[in-house]
């Protein structure tokens, strides 16, 4: 079997200006609630093509959510920079890094966070109900439901998310995730609690939308089965500086 | 100058004229409704063209004991006014709904001077229980005293309706009084004459007219249209032998057969009509002046 | 802000039970207050026009509350009785008429009013079917009676007895329903109206039994003479009055010794009412005359007072279930921490969750004002129709 880390991506790569460029970065928290100990992260350089297909892996605790965090905006770092398709999300103000993130890219939660009391074309539409950076009209409407049909949860829009199988719930996420046709896409354990048939199968759907809208993706996750099918897998703490 | 004057007189018979041919305003007259005759005839004679009298028991029957129908009552109770006589008159008012304020106790200034009745037996429930009480005498207008009194009391309540035919309804008051005045005078006149004589009565009905000109007047209680019977004229030959009378009141002619046997008695028939019912021809001062005639003609005064 | 509320929409249907809960406990709050404020004006209205329509009531000495509570609104303890002679000085005055009302007996749950025909006239009450009472034992039904008990014109209805163990008291008497009145939204249309003497026949004042001095058994009669006729105990009196038997009714004493409840008392004018009150004051007549309208107010006065206390309890209350409410929604929106987490995650705008809470307010609070309209404008329809409901009995 080939090293999964050591796959590289034959993909193009774009312009300059696009892609994930993460330098000198450093962030530290302390977890007071759980103990003593604080919690640090160190890269000092990540970059990622335009297009690619990145797997992100490392042990429990190591920060990979926290990588994706800072990645998106949602957390700040304390030094260093984080560069997403040009835009310097390290240094931007709060409002600035939500436009950016709700408009250019999309996240996929482990939880999957989806919006109990709204069926699943709400949940799929529900970002462009919750920020004035991007306009529901009836193209977005119509974007959303064929992207439901390509998800293959066209005959449920209306059903209300807690009557879904998990299956069914990742493709809402995944769905939500796509609609704005991010430049980036993050997914943290995007296909956690499936079994390997739907693990197969999300990724198919995802690695289509991505191909489809030539999309960055990000995705952290211990399931070693599916590294193969990334263009390039890499560890954190390996990655992390000392 | 003259032809000024001549259209001058053109105006006025025009404005006369035309005052002749416009409607009137329809005043709207009183509805009155008595229990008796002779009320019904004082109330015409004060009230005139502004009251429409009603007395609507049959003319056979005796207002006294006279029930009328349901309609009949409710066309009372829809009257402007009702004249009772007072003294228990008559024996429907007792069971009948009335409206109070309508109402007109025409003999209620003499109330005191009420007589007792006609002496039935009472009856009581128990030693010492609740008992009737006799019945009172009625016919109150045979005193014209009284008669005046309930003339006036009508005279009154009717004012007291309408104000503004008050002065027409005393000048009727007035010559209805005047017309009584002279009857009492007459009777007077005619009861002087036998003055210390013992009458006899029919009936009980003549109580009032007795205590008015003083007479001695003793009561049976025989039917004009029935013969009294064995005991009833052992009651009249029982009261003749206490003390004589020449002549026996009655309300109406009765038969001949004791007509005669009162005769052989040496006691003379008088009918003297109380006047409860309208007559068929007449009215009720009429019906007084026959009987004053009656009285006349009877103890040989014409 | 649409999106927002779209959002909020969703969230409150979602969660329908406690949104209903919220609504409900927010129409209460508003809505109780204000409903007891229309429902007592209301009874005001009710209560006063009545009593404007009675400008004086003439009673026994005692509580001029119970005599107006009998006699205007024919509820509540019947009070001491007046003779029919104080009626009769009132009427000898001359400055008014009085209109006697009997109370104290019932037929089938409904009081028995024993007066005359002025009443009906006095009160406006015309017949919808057959005629007024014109004779003893007749009687004539307020509209709600005659519906309740479905009696017509042609029927009879006997009154209750006073009491179960009155055993030398007042019997029972059949009346013949002869009218049926037409519907007049008070107390009247509740009644059982009777000429006053088919009312003193039911105390046992007046009564029908056989001719005493006719009758054959030797064991109905004690004593007899000529005069007069003792009659024993097994005498029976008559139930009813037929068209038979009516000429056998009598009364035993004085008619101006009976006794009546009150008596609407109508004087000619406001100076009439004015003397004849004034007569009272000075003692020349006995018993009291009074000014329902007054009574009624000083009532109203005290029930306001009343309704003072109970806005306090009411406003206490309120307070306690906003703060409940208050309660709620924090709780829901730590509940809510993860949804609202999610938000800024994906890159809500600021100012999202004030907007999405804030719109969840608006629709609470436009629900319940809804609602509350909603309330308000039926209880205004039928604020009438309650308030005869929930007094006129």
């Amino acid at each position: 079997m080939a090293d999964p880390t050591k796959q590289q991506s034959q993909r193009v790569v774009g312009d300059e200006r696009s892609g994930i460029t993460v330098s000198d970065l450093r962030f530290d928290y302390p977890r007071g609630a759980n103990g003593a100990d604080s919690f640090s992260l160190h890269l000092s350089r990540l970059e990622i093509s335009p297009g690619e297909r990145v797997a992100i892996i490392g042990p429990s605790g190591c920060g990979k959510t926290t990588l994706l965090g800072l990645l998106t905006g949602i957390l700040v770092p304390r030094s260093g920079r984080v560069l997403v398709s040009g835009t310097d999300v390290s240094r931007a103000g709060d409002g600035e890094r939500r436009r950016f993130r709700i408009s250019r890219m999309g996240l996929v939660f482990q939880s999957l966070a989806l919006v109990e009391y709204l069926n699943v074309f709400d949940n799929i539409l529900y970002s462009y109900r919750i920020t004035n950076a991007l306009r529901l009209d009836e193209s977005v409407r119509s974007r959303a439901r064929s992207l439901a049909g390509e998800l293959g949860i066209a005959d449920k829009l209306r059903r209300p998310v807690g009557a879904l199988s998990q299956g069914e719930r990742q493709r809402v996420a995944i769905g939500r995730a796509l609609l704005s046709q991010p430049e980036v896409l993050l997914a943290d354990e995007a296909t956690g609690n499936l079994d390997p048939t739907n693990k197969g199968r999300i990724l198919d759907l995802l690695f289509a939308q991505l191909e489809r809208e030539r999309s960055t993706l990000v995705a952290v996750t211990h399931d070693h089965e599916l590294l193969p099918r990334f263009d390039r897998v890499l560890d954190l703490c390996e990655l992390c500086a000392p | 100058m003259q032809r000024v004057i001549g259209s001058l007189r053109l105006v006025a018979l025009i404005a006369v004229a035309g005052n002749a041919l416009m409607p009137t305003p329809s005043v709207a007259e009183m509805s009155v409704y008595t229990v008796n005759y002779p009320l019904a005839y004082f109330a015409e004679r004060i009230g005139g063209d502004a009251v429409t009298v009603h007395f609507p028991a049959p003319p056979g029957i005796d207002p006294a004991f006279w029930m009328p129908d349901p309609e009949v009552i409710g066309a009372y109770q829809a009257a402007d006014l009702i004249l009772l006589n007072g003294a228990g008159y008559a024996k429907w008012i007792g069971q009948a709904s009335l409206p109070r304020r309508k109402l007109v106790d025409t003999s209620r200034s003499f109330r005191d001077a009420y007589l007792p009745g006609e002496k039935t037996p009472v009856h009581q429930h128990g030693p010492t229980g609740d008992h009737t009480h006799g019945q009172i005498a009625f016919t109150t207008w045979l005193d014209p005293k009284q008669a005046i009194e309930q003339a006036r009391s009508i005279e009154a309540a009717l004012v007291k309706q309408d104000a503004e035919h008050a002065a027409s309804f005393a000048r009727g008051a007035d010559a209805l009084v005047a017309d009584l005045e002279e009857l009492d005078r007459d009777l007077e006149a005619v009861f002087a004459a036998i003055e210390g004589e013992s009458l006899l009565a029919s009936h009980p009905v003549y109580s009032y007219l007795a205590r008015r000109y003083g007479l001695d007047l003793r009561s049976l209680t025989w039917e004009p249209d029935a013969d009294p019977g064995e005991s009833g004229w052992q009651a009249l030959d029982a009261l003749l032998a206490a003390r004589p009378a020449r002549w026996m009141l009655w309300e109406a002619r009765p038969l001949d057969s004791t007509t005669a046997k009162l005769d052989a008695r040496g006691v003379g028939v008088v009918v003297f009509e109380v006047g409860v019912n309208r007559p068929d021809a007449g009215d009720f001062l009429s019906m007084m002046r026959d009987d004053l005639e009656a009285l006349n003609r009877a103890l040989g005064l014409r | 802000m649409i999106d927002s509320f779209y959002l909020a929409t969703r969230y409150l249907l979602f969660h329908r039970v406690r949104s209903v809960t919220v609504v409900a406990c927010l129409v209460l709050v508003a809505a109780l207050p204000i409903g007891l404020e229309r429902i007592l004006a209301e009874s005001e209205r009710q209560l006063m026009a009545r009593a404007d329509t009675t400008p004086l009531l003439l009673g026994s000495k005692g509580s001029s509350l119970d005599l107006v509570m009998s006699a205007v609104y024919f509820g509540g303890q019947t009070p001491d009785p007046i003779s029919l002679a104080e009626i009769e000085r009132i009427e000898e005055a001359d400055l008014a008429y009085a209109i006697p009302i009997h109370m104290g007996f019932s037929a089938r749950g409904a009081p028995i009013v024993g007066t005359s025909v002025d009443y009906l006239d006095y009160r406006e009450l015309t017949v919808a079917h057959g005629r007024s009472f014109t004779i003893l034992g007749e009687s004539v039904l307020g509209a709600g009676v005659a519906k309740r008990l479905g009696l017509s014109p042609g029927d009879s209805l006997t009154s209750s007895p006073e009491s179960f163990f009155d055993l030398a008291g007042a019997y029972p008497l059949k009346t013949k329903v002869v009218g049926v009145l037409e519907p007049s939204g008070g107390p009247d249309d509740l009644a059982v109206f009777v000429d006053l003497k088919t009312a003193w026949v039911m105390q046992g004042i007046g009564h029908g039994h056989q001719d005493l001095t006719r009758v054959q058994d030797p064991t109905l009669v004690i004593d007899r003479d000529e005069k007069k006729v003792v009659g024993s105990a097994k005498v029976v009196e008559y139930q009813e009055i037929t068209d038979s038997n009516r000429d056998s009714f009598h009364f035993h004493g004085e008619p101006a010794s009976f006794p009546v409840s009150a008596a609407l008392v109508v004087p000619e004018d406001e100076r009439a009412g004015t003397l004849l009150l004034g007569r009272f004051v000075d003692g020349s007549l006995g018993g009291q005359l009074i000014r329902p309208r007054a009574i009624v107010g000083d009532l109203m006065t005290t029930i306001f007072r009343i309704k003072e206390v109970l806005d306090l309890a009411v406003a206490i209350v309120g307070t306690a279930a906003i703060l409940a409410l208050v309660l709620v929604f924090s709780l829901s929106f730590r509940l809510r921490e993860k949804e609202l987490r999610t938000n800024f995650e994906i890159g809500s705008s600021l100012g999202t969750t004030a907007r999405l809470l804030a719109a969840e307010l608006m629709l609470l609070a436009a629900a319940s004002a809804v609602c509350v309209a909603g309330v308000l404008f039926v209880l205004d329809r039928f604020s009438a129709t309650i308030v005869r409901g929930l007094f006129v009995t």
